[in-house]
C-alpha cells in the first residue's frame, strides 16, 4: 500500500513539475514580443480565453515593459526566482552524501566506518550500565585528516552516584572511541520530575 | 574446475574475486553492496558483493572493501591490517602481487551476529 501511494505521489509531483515546467516556457516564449504581438503577453491571454485577466493586470504588464521602479523589482524578483531554481535543482539532483568517519589514513589505504555505525556501536556501549535509561551520541569527523570528535549524552536514572555512572559508562565506551580516532566528551543528565498528583 | 573459472577474465576481476574470498575467510565482518548495490565488481554473469576494484592508469588497481562488522567489533585497525595482509598474501601467490595498489576498508555498519543492526 505503501508503495502504491509513494508511487503515486511521484507520478502526481513529476505531472506537476511536466505542466508547470510548460507553463513557464510559454510565459517566456510569449515575452519575447511586446504590445499585441504574436508572441506577446497579450496574445497568448487572448489565446487561453483570458481576456479579463488582460485587462486587469494589463497595466502593470504595461508598467514592466516601460522601465522604471516595476521593472527593477520584476528583474530582481526574476533572477531570484532563476537562483532559487538552480539551488533546489543541485538540491534535487545532487546525492546526500554522508560525511564518513576516517579512523586511518596510510600508503597502504584508509579505513573509515560510516558516521552512524560508528555512533550505533558507541551508544550500545554507553548503555551497557544498569543507571543508563538512554544514550545519545553526535559524532563530528574532521574535514581534513583522522579522527574526529563525540559527544555523548547520557541520561540516567536518578541515582545516588552520578560520578559512578558516568565514570563507568565512560569506562565502557573510552575503548571503543578511541580505536575510532575519536575525543570522547560524555555528559549526562536526569529525566526531568514529573509533578505528583495529589 | 567450475565453467565460471575456466573464462578469461581481466585481472582486476581476478582481484575482486580474491577480496571477496578473503572477505568470506574473515570472522567479524561480511561484505555489503549497499542499499542500492552501489559496492559490487561485475564478474561474469554475477556480481562480487562489497568489492569495487579499479584501475588507478599506474598499472595498479585500488581495492575498496565495503563491510559490515559483527558485535562486539574486533579492533578494527587490526582487522582492517589482517584483510590487507592476507589480500596481499592472496594476490602474490596468484602472480598479482604488483597489481595491488591501495586497500580501502568501509565500516558501513555494526550488527549483532543475528543480523540485527547495533544502530538504531
Amino acid at each position: 500500500m505503501i508503495l502504491l501511494l509513494r508511487a503515486l505521489a511521484a507520478l502526481v509531483g513529476l505531472l506537476l513539475l511536466v505542466v508547470l515546467s510548460a507553463a513557464g516556457l510559454a510565459a517566456a516564449l510569449f515575452n519575447i514580443q511586446a504590445g499585441d504581438g504574436t508572441l506577446s503577453l497579450s496574445h497568448l491571454a487572448s489565446l487561453l480565453a483570458l481576456d479579463e485577466l488582460r485587462d486587469s493586470v494589463g497595466g502593470w504588464l504595461a508598467d514592466l515593459e516601460a522601465g522604471g521602479p516595476a521593472a527593477a523589482v520584476a528583474a530582481l524578483s526574476g533572477a531570484g526566482a532563476v537562483l532559487l531554481g538552480i539551488w533546489l535543482l543541485i538540491g534535487a539532483l545532487i546525492p546526500r552524501r554522508e560525511r564518513l568517519l576516517i579512523i586511518e589514513r596510510s600508503s597502504k589505504g584508509v579505513l573509515s566506518a560510516k558516521r552512524r555505525a560508528a555512533a550505533g556501536a558507541l551508544r550500545a556501549l554507553a548503555e551497557q550500565p544498569r543507571d543508563i535509561l538512554a544514550a545519545k551520541i553526535r559524532i563530528r569527523p574532521r574535514r581534513r585528516g583522522t579522527g574526529g570528535r563525540a559527544r555523548l549524552t547520557l541520561l540516567r536514572a536518578h541515582t545516588t552516584e552520578p560520578d559512578r555512572v558516568l565514570a563507568v559508562a565512560r569506562a565502557e565506551s573510552q575503548p571503543l572511541a578511541e580505536q575510532l580516532s575519536l575525543r570522547l566528551r560524555v555528559r549526562q543528565r536526569e529525566p526531568r520530575r514529573t509533578r505528583r498528583v495529589s | 574446475m567450475s565453467e565460471r573459472a575456466q573464462r578469461p577474465v581481466t585481472s582486476r576481476v581476478l582481484v575482486a574475486r580474491l577480496a571477496e574470498q578473503v572477505i568470506a575467510l574473515e570472522d567479524g565482518v561480511s561484505a555489503t553492496a549497499g542499499r542500492d548495490r552501489r559496492w559490487v565488481t561485475a564478474d561474469l554473469e554475477r556480481e562480487i558483493d562489497g568489492v569495487v576494484v579499479a584501475e588507478t592508469g599506474h598499472g595498479h588497481v585500488d581495492v575498496d572493501l565495503h563491510l559490515v562488522a559483527d558485535w562486539p567489533p574486533e579492533p578494527l585497525a587490526q582487522l582492517a591490517a589482517q584483510l590487507r595482509r592476507r589480500l596481499r598474501r592472496s594476490a602474490s601467490m596468484a602472480g598479482l602481487g604488483d597489481r595491488v595498489g591501495e586497500i580501502t576498508v568501509a565500516i558501513h555498519d555494526v550488527r549483532e551476529p543475528d543480523h540485527t543492526s547495533a544502530v538504531r
